[in-house]
């Protein structure tokens, strides 16, 4: 081949790769050709724990494509995920320490930043004492990261001022999973997707933020059209498209609805009566009551109660309940509708209801399923303890024999440990704010836009000593902060992700650290040190030794995973607990035959034993159907309502770096239903001032038939256009939960 | 002398007809046709000018072409002159 | 011309991809357009998002004339250009975005993510004529009702396909 044959052919195979052909190679030959290595990872954005294969060439990610064999998506990605790579190199990470010097942010060296956080944090310590400093993590940190930051602050430092924002996310599935079941997470799994014959999706926009799972859902209705989707949700969001039934409530009073459909279910017979009796206690939240007093409680939400109370069609109601109850198999899926609420625990409890009453619950196709919005929320935080009330392996710190036991795995004597919990997220961002909590470390998230009524938080994450340790700046919270650390990103690093249904997956490291960016392990080892705890942290040379550690304080506990080492998990495609032993296969019911902790002696040949509760029974709540904190007046007549879109993740700190994934949705706007509009002279595109009692947003407005009349949507990714200057900061009180998704609203035209 | 690559994309059906055609393009080299109705075209020009008036020759005066898309171009032995 | 202006220009010719151009809403036969079109600029000036462009020398005899190159900014159907058009050269009668014509959107499965199993919907869900012009089958993979699409170029301009997976074919080839 002449170099002019060559230069001809290499435009060809331009071209043929531009409309995904290869030319003269057949695609693995290519690969080879091209020196690309593939290598079993996990997707870094939502809870789903999609599989994923990472392309590394040269010392450089260069592509992603799904895992065929994950049994989670089973090949399949979202657009995010299939642009995740490109993060990776995004001109927004941050490559080197930064230190503000005369209020402006310039580079600094590791040892300089560290030495400055280390001094003042002991200098802090010293003065105020351990609850004067706090810790801020996230459902994105690995595990280990989460479970290092919490042996030293909790462990070390001695403060349970330690939290995370799945407070803001999962906190209420959290209390609904215990309250009801007496212990944390789902009973299944997703394969009970694939066996479903009915779906309840409440308050969750599946299809857009959590797309895989929804295309499982959609491929079982393609299989088995008689199979129903039933949807509550105020919204019509693209989830809306295959289902058969949608119940569009007021945002905020959705308790009745379900209650009526309890009701209906009591009322005409499809309970599963030897269920109940075997496995099920009945309370009102604060004492036992018996069958009758609680079928006595349900006896106000009939129907057309319900219907009132929520604005909608009382057939629709039964219509759901009926099909619920005759249905053989049921799943529930629901996310931030039900859990962003000042009522969302007793909203998780009232979807459990249903699952019990009927016995749907702990069967092939049956589950009431709570999906993660982050991809470790449920490993990391909820399972390592990364929260201010909780320690690893689903441990209790008000529980002494819980605080001893962690105590002897971390080497400190238990009076290290505060028998009192920390502060919950609002409390400890209102402490920043009145200067109680003088310094503060956040790793991996970004509060400065996530907290919900961002005003009165601002000022006091500017004013306190503000370390963030975060692969992305600028961000709203690094722009506040006194010390920068750049942290090691997506395959930069190894560790362990836990996805919604209890599967822990392995990520590897496969590329070099951007810049001077260094894994937050390896940052929080090195403070231990400086701070003068190094003792207890030198074992940790590697992830996997913080693994083996971790996997110490989950022994004997219902979420054992001493059977998931890293060598096990590197080779399969996740497992889910309990997995006691490396010979055990994971664990797909909880609570029933082939969950190893299923005790069979005490079960007595009930198919159910829930061993977190004393007595083995689950709860089913009869709670007081309240609205929310905020209702719509004459003042304020929307209920605003906030969320995602399927091209962007959170604060966009990571879609954001993408520009197919930027131009894919072009900026911030306000949804409004067209009935609203033409009431209001609003136009397509207009541009609209929404106003709360809070703060107010000019955005574009989106004149379409989604949210229900008097109702308003805004996506919350937009730096630029902060939805949270507009959300309400009152929460659940016993989830600490606050409540995004309702609040009064106003809007104009401009 | 520059090398360019294009993807002509036709009609439904109509790609054997629309290659034939560009077949008779001088110093025009087909590669063949993709996924139902892509054509791979390699062209070799003298510049840029020529491109843009190849481009619209195919587009304007060849039956059935929905569009070209220009793919890749190599400037180096020009500026190696 | 040095070979970065060179470049551009190639760029800027692939944002149409060597097609031709999409007229504003309302737009009459290309070859009347060509003649009616007075090059005032009317419809340019009132356009709130910029999408018109008025054609530079490049485009010979169409020089002046207005032209939208949805992937630089598409249309967004806001019909305030037809009514100012006072030269007839787009129908000032037209109200209706669902009656304009500008052209029709055509996805190429080979570049589209959803046909390669990335779950996408971005053309879908921006697009105007919601849920009409384009659809989902099987809840995955986009498809265009050409009896629907206006040729708007939204769907064009959002595509995050590396390379733009749905293109408008003007209405207006010649």
């Amino acid at each position: 081949m002449d170099r002019r044959e060559f230069l001809k052919a290499t435009a060809a195979s331009a071209a043929a790769a531009s409309i995904g052909v290869d030319l003269f190679l057949k695609p693995s030959q290519a690969d080879a050709a091209a020196g690309v290595t593939w290598h079993k990872s996990v997707c870094r954005f939502c809870g789903v724990g999609c599989g994923m294969m990472v392309g590394v060439k040269d010392g450089k990610v260069v592509s992603v494509k799904g895992d065929k064999e994950s049994t989670v998506n089973r090949g399949f990605l979202c657009v995010k995920g299939f642009y995740l790579y490109k993060v990776i190199t995004a001109k927004s990470r941050l490559r080197y320490p930064m230190i503000r010097k005369n209020g402006k942010l310039v580079r600094a060296s590791w040892d300089e930043a560290m030495d400055l956080v280390a001094t003042k944090f002991r200098e802090v310590i010293d003065r105020y004492g351990p609850d004067a400093v706090a810790f801020y993590g996230s459902g994105q940190a690995e595990t280990e990261e989460t479970y290092i930051a919490n042996k030293l602050f909790k462990g070390h430092i001695g403060t349970n001022n330690f939290e995370g924002n799945p407070r803001l996310c999962m906190a209420s599935a959290v209390g609904g999973y215990l309250t009801t079941f007496g212990a944390d997470e789902p009973v299944g799994s997703y394969d009970d997707l694939d066996e479903a014959e009915v779906f309840l999706i409440v308050g969750s926009n599946t299809a857009e933020c959590h797309p895989v799972l929804f295309d499982r859902i959609v491929e079982r209705k393609t299989k088995d059209p008689h199979i129903k989707i039933i949807i509550i949700d105020p919204r019509k969001t693209p989830t809306d498209r295959v289902a058969d039934l949608h119940i569009q409530p007021i945002p905020g009073y959705d308790l009745a609805i379900l209650h009526a459909m309890a009701r209906i279910i009591v009322k005409e017979g499809y309970t599963d009566e030897q269920f109940i009796k075997e496995s099920v206690n009945f309370s009102d939240g604060k004492k036992k009551i018996s069958y009758e007093e609680y079928k006595q409680f349900l006896e106000k939400f009939t129907p057309e109660y319900a219907a009132k109370v929520a604005d909608v069609n009382p057939d629709d109601i039964v219509k759901a309940a009926r099909w619920f109850g005759q249905s053989p198999t049921a799943v529930t899926l629901w996310t931030m509708g039900v859990n962003q609420r000042t009522r969302g625990v007793w909203l998780n409890n009232l979807i459990h209801n249903l699952h019990l009453l009927t016995g749907k619950i702990g069967k092939p196709g049956c589950d009431s399923l709570s999906l993660t919005g982050q991809p470790n929320a449920c490993g990391g935080v909820r399972e390592g303890g990364g929260l201010a009330h909780i320690l690893p392996g689903h441990r209790k710190i008000v529980n002494p024999q819980h605080r001893k036991e962690i105590a002897a795995i971390w080497k400190v004597p238990v009076s290290n440990i505060n028998p009192k919990p920390g502060k919950h997220t609002i409390a400890l961002f209102e402490a920043v704010a009145k200067g109680e909590i003088k310094a503060l470390y956040v790793m991996c998230t970004n509060p400065a836009q996530s907290l919900p009524n961002l005003k009165k938080f601002l000022k006091g994450m500017k004013d306190v000593f503000l370390v963030v340790a975060d692969a992305f700046h600028p961000t709203e919270t690094t722009k506040l902060a006194d010390v920068l650390l750049p942290a090691a990103f997506w395959s930069e690093k190894e560790g362990v992700y836990g996805c919604t249904e209890r599967r822990s997956q392995y990520m590897p490291k496969l590329v070099e650290p951007l810049g001077e960016a260094r894994w937050d392990g390896d940052i929080l080892i090195d403070l231990a040190r400086r701070l003068g705890y190094g003792k207890n942290f030198e074992h940790f040379k590697t992830p996997e030794d913080v693994w083996n550690e971790y996997l110490l304080t989950t022994k004997g506990r219902d979420m054992d995973l001493m059977g998931a080492p890293y060598w096990r998990l590197k080779k399969v495609r996740g497992l889910r607990w309990p997995v006691p032993t490396t010979d055990h296969p994971g664990t797909r019911h909880r609570f029933t035959e082939g969950d190893p902790l299923f005790p069979k002696d005490k079960a007595k040949g009930r198919r159910m034993y829930f061993y977190g509760k004393p007595d083995g029974r689950a709860v089913v709540f009869a709670r007081p159907d309240k609205g929310p904190e905020e209702p719509t007046d004459a003042e304020y007549p929307f209920a605003l309502t906030t969320g995602r879109v399927l091209e962007h993740f959170h604060t966009m700190t990571m879609t954001g770096t993408v520009p197919q994934l930027v131009r894919a949705v072009p900026g911030p706007y306000v949804e409004i239903n067209p009935k609203d509009a033409a009431r209001l002279g609003i136009a397509d595109r207009d541009t609209v001032k929404v106003i709360t009692r809070r703060g107010e947003l000019e955005l574009t407005a989106r004149v379409i038939d989604r949210p229900r009349e008097k109702t308003l949507f805004v996506p919350w990714h937009w730096s630029e256009k902060l939805a949270n200057l507009l959300t309400i900061d009152a929460f659940d009180p016993g989830s600490k939960e606050p409540e995004y998704k309702v609040c009064a609203a106003k809007i104009v035209k401009v | 002398m520059l090398i360019s690559s294009m993807i002509v994309k036709t009609r439904p059906g109509k790609a054997e007809t629309v290659l034939t055609q560009l077949q008779k393009i001088p110093r025009v080299t087909t590669y063949g046709v993709h996924r139902g109705n892509n054509i791979i075209v390699v062209a070799e020009i003298h510049d840029i000018k020529q491109l843009e008036n190849l481009t619209a020759f195919i587009m304007e005066s060849i039956d059935d072409v929905l569009s070209v898309s220009p793919t890749y171009i190599n400037f180096e032995d020009e500026i190696q002159e | 011309m040095n070979t970065l202006t060179r470049w551009l220009a190639i760029l800027s010719r692939a944002f149409h991809s060597g097609r031709p151009p999409l007229r504003p809403p309302g737009a009459v036969k290309e070859e009347v357009f060509v003649k009616t079109c007075i090059k005032c600029n009317k419809c340019a000036q009132v356009c709130p998002y910029g999408s018109i462009q008025m054609a530079h020398l490049e485009w010979g005899e169409k020089f002046g004339t207005p032209l939208i190159f949805p992937r630089r900014t598409p249309c967004y159907l806001c019909m305030k250009c037809p009514p100012v058009c006072p030269s007839g050269a787009l129908d000032p009668q037209l109200r209706d975005k669902t009656r304009v014509h500008m052209g029709v959107a055509v996805i190429d499965e080979s570049k589209c993510l959803a046909y390669m199993g990335v779950i996408c919907r971005a053309c879908f869900e921006r697009c105007p004529i919601y849920r009409e012009a384009i659809t989902l089958k099987d809840e995955l993979y986009p498809q265009v009702h050409n009896d629907k699409c206006v040729g708007c170029g939204i769907c064009e301009y959002v595509c995050p396909a590396e390379e733009k997976a749905i293109t408008v074919v003007s209405a207006h080839a010649v």
